[in-house]
């Protein structure tokens, strides 16, 4: 979706440009341009946090998401509850089993002004030795959808 | 010339027709391993005391306890070590010089972990033969360490 946001302003600002060539052919003819701010991801690759093996401990992890946004627009940062919620509480779930591991995802900033320049997102996600000394041994795993508007 | 004033608005109705739908989103993949592990609830010997020993009373026993946990499913391993005085065949406590076989039995030596909410507790029984203390020299602080592993 961001990719293809981002070739319609592109056509968008060509389209504008190539308006004054022209307009002497066009008398009469009135254009509104509509500039519209957005963010775009940086890198279209999904982003992996893992915790590696879980083998005492309270465990945090933290991941980068670099944002661009236009400048002057205000944005806002959405994570979804993933795959396997229980309410608003977060769930790996076994790859190979029933399992579930609550753990909880926190992003930061969670809004903000563009500038035209990189934010860096940062994800902090931090699962409990109490939650995952009692789940059966195994992979788990969780999808979460990180979403900056517009 | 007509075209290039036909693309501009097309993309125009494009972008108002995406409303919302013009944010930027990614996937973020968490996982974790949950892997086996295996711990004592405390870190304190576990002491078993057979008091006074006579000869002639036959076999004596004395029991102590330790608790630990494992995870969830995991299958766990209990063994002992031969102890200061003894080899595989047989455990010896020592006075000085004078040496007193004797057993060390577990009460499980294997079993399946319920995570660390759910401890186990664990008997260790030592046993002096009624043989063994019939002819033993007498000595006070009879005495042997042994290590109790529990893995993984």
């Amino acid at each position: 979706m961001a990719a293809r946001t981002h070739r319609l302003l592109s056509a968008l600002l060509l389209g504008s440009l190539a308006l004054p060539l022209h307009a002497a052919a066009t008398a009469g003819l009135h254009m509104h341009i509509l500039v519209l701010g957005g963010c775009t991801f940086l890198t279209p690759d999904h982003l992996v946090m893992d915790f590696g093996a879980l083998n005492g401990g309270d465990r945090s992890i933290s991941a980068v998401a670099p944002v661009n946004c236009t400048s002057g627009t205000r944005f806002t940062v959405r994570l979804s509850d993933g795959l396997y919620p229980a309410g608003t509480q977060r769930q790996m779930a076994q790859q190979n089993g029933s399992g579930r591991l609550p753990y909880t995802l926190v992003a930061d900033p969670q809004s903000g002004l563009g500038n035209g320049g990189n934010i860096d997102i940062r994800l902090t996600a931090t699962v409990r030795q109490a939650d995952y000394a009692n789940r059966p041994v195994g992979a788990y795993s969780d999808t979460v959808v990180l979403t900056v508007d517009p | 010339m007509s075209r290039a004033l036909i693309i501009p608005s097309l993309a125009i109705a494009a972008l108002l027709a995406s409303g919302h739908a013009m944010a930027a989103s990614k996937n973020v993949i968490i996982n974790a391993n949950v892997v086996g592990t295996c711990a004592f609830t405390d870190g304190n010997d576990v002491t078993i005391n057979l008091g006074d020993l006579k000869a002639g009373s036959g076999d004596q026993s004395k029991t102590g306890s330790t608790s630990f946990w494992c995870s969830n499913g995991i299958t766990y391993n209990l063994s002992t070590d031969d102890g200061l005085h003894g080899d595989a065949s047989q455990k010896k406590m020592a006075a000085g010089e004078h040496q007193l076989p004797y057993a060390l039995a577990l009460e499980r030596s294997t079993g399946t972990g319920q995570g660390i909410a759910s401890p186990e507790t664990l008997t260790l029984t030592a046993t002096v033969k009624g043989a063994d203390l019939d002819v033993a020299p007498v000595a006070s602080g009879y005495s042997d360490t042994v290590v109790l592993t529990l893995t993984p």
